[in-house]
């Protein structure tokens, strides 16, 4: 990161900062339901990869065993 | 509050009940596995999987985990489990390319070309390469010559290490056509990700946000130990308590990339935190440089090491070195009369005992008493057993001791105490050795 960048975040005084102060139990809120969101897209995320996962292993050892086993 | 030790417990028991649910399938079910090599390789690499997302979860920084087993008894299952999880993964690789030789009738060499040719297999190796090197740098001999922020960068690997091995996993012989173990074990891997998200990152960048913290005071303590004073807004919403500590990260070009952590060596009030720190190597060092107005980027709190934790009538705390400042913070809040508060405090040298008037102020004020010990540790007069402790505070039985120290000090302390009959549950400590 450039020294402009951290230089300027020294300086300014209001920085990423609203102009209507949100009261703590707003923010508490809000931050509920990010964790809420956060966990529902990690949700769906997770169950599309478990379906999307391959039936069969590339990497099967098992399979071999009981190619071997049925000779 | 439920009892640490209680939730820990139960913590312990859902990991290992979800340990053998992760094995369990597959020597169970499925196509059968013929024992050796091949056994080993299965469950080696099921039990790893499953470590490395345990690894993720128990480090998430989550406040439930924090508070409710304490950040250092996490750092010492990780430090167990992690080692676990890189031996169970060399173990895996190298009985798989094994059980894959013998079933193929072919020579270790030739089996290992064959395994690596299948998909996901090269991220796999990368991944176990990268778990192999961290764990070869947290071994003791050499993480002392490895600086911490070198450690740190190893170690935020890790993430990349885990999200590479995912992939083998999930395609893996023992997942594979098991569509619901499949989506159960996805949804382990996003959930330790999402919390990840949510404590170590989200978290910070939402206190950063809210509390614009700032560099507003940097005072010299001793030769090689400064205080830093920062400022911000509605820092009691934190609810920080004294004895707990943060992960720091001051936003200058030459410190934002690693994170610190420090205890609080005050109180914390509504608009002030203060820490203080001595120089262990560059890094820490360029701390004290760090121009007034920083923005601090501070993860936390964590710690158990609060007055919450006391159960006895009476305290005592005992700090070695550096170790006082969150004993410093605690001594300034412990609600009790001061006659049942004893501070010890152990330096080598008097310039080595930093904060020493701020101290002498706070016990005059309440009438507690602080101890100092300085000088060699072969003096008498400085010994730190039990039995010397119970000489000064008269009878540690009905004390609950807080200890902050030196790994070798610490232990010490800690043995000679357990020896000496103090119920474990008595002794309260923060170890920040990494």
């Amino acid at each position: 990161m450039s020294d402009t960048a951290f230089e300027l975040g020294r300086r300014s005084p209001r920085i990423a900062r609203l102009a209507i102060a949100p009261s703590p139990s707003a923010i508490r809120w809000a931050l509920r339901i990010v964790t809420l969101g956060l966990f529902s897209v990690a949700t769906a995320v997770g169950v599309s990869l478990g379906f999307g996962a391959p039936e069969i292993s590339p990497t099967s050892v098992v399979h071999q065993h009981v190619a071997l086993a049925e000779r | 509050m439920r009892p640490p030790r209680l939730a820990a417990t139960i913590v312990l028991i859902l990991v290992w009940l979800g340990a053998a649910l992760a094995i369990l399938p597959t020597i169970s079910t499925g196509p059968p596995i013929r024992a050796g090599a091949s056994l080993l390789a299965h469950v080696s690499g099921m039990a790893a999987g499953y470590g490395a997302a345990i690894m993720l979860i128990l480090m998430s920084r989550s406040p439930w985990l924090e508070r409710g087993v304490g950040t250092a008894r996490l750092a010492r299952w990780h430090g167990w489990g992690g080692r676990l999880v890189i031996i169970l993964t060399i173990v895996h690789a190298v009985s798989a390319v094994q059980g894959w030789a013998a079933t193929r009738s072919t020579d270790r060499m030739a089996a290992t070309k064959d395994v690596l040719q299948f998909p996901g297999l090269t991220a796999a190796l990368v991944s176990t390469v990268i778990l192999v090197l961290v764990g070869l740098t947290s071994l003791r001999g050499l993480r002392r010559r490895i600086s911490y922020e070198r450690w740190y960068f190893l170690h935020l690997l890790i993430y990349l290490a885990v999200a590479l091995g995912f992939a083998h996993q999930l395609a893996g012989p023992d997942l594979a056509g098991r569509r619901w173990l499949q989506v159960a074990w996805s949804l382990l891997y996003t959930y330790a990700f999402a919390l990840v998200l949510r404590w170590r990152v989200l978290q910070p960048v939402f206190q950063l946000w809210r509390h614009r913290l700032r560099v507003e005071d940097v005072r010299r303590e001793s030769p090689d130990v400064m205080s830093v004073r920062m400022s911000g807004h509605h820092l009691d919403e934190l609810r920080a308590e004294p004895g707990q500590f943060f992960r720091w990260r001051f936003l200058t070009r030459t410190t934002w990339h690693s994170a610190y952590p420090f205890s609080l060596s005050a109180a914390p009030t509504c608009d002030r935190l203060r820490i203080t720190v001595k120089a262990r190597g560059a890094g820490t060092r360029r701390i004290f440089g760090v121009p007034l107005g920083t923005l601090v980027f501070a993860e936390g709190p964590y710690g158990a090491l609060t007055a919450r934790r006391r159960r006895r009538p009476r305290v005592l705390l005992i700090a070695g070195g550096v170790g006082i400042t969150p004993m410093r913070a605690m001594f300034e809040v412990i609600d009790l009369p001061g006659e049942d508060v004893t501070l010890v405090y152990r330096a080598s040298t008097e310039q080595d005992l930093v904060l020493k008037h701020e101290l002498d102020e706070i016990a005059e004020r309440s009438g507690a008493r602080v101890v100092y010990l300085v000088g060699p540790s072969t003096d008498a007069a400085n010994e730190m057993s039990a039995r010397a402790l119970n000489r000064i505070v008269g009878d540690l039985s009905d004390h609950d001791v807080y200890l902050c120290a030196s790994p070798r000090l610490a232990s010490r302390v800690r043995d000679s105490l357990m020896l000496g009959g103090l119920p474990r549950h008595q002794l309260h400590e923060e170890r920040f050795s990494f």
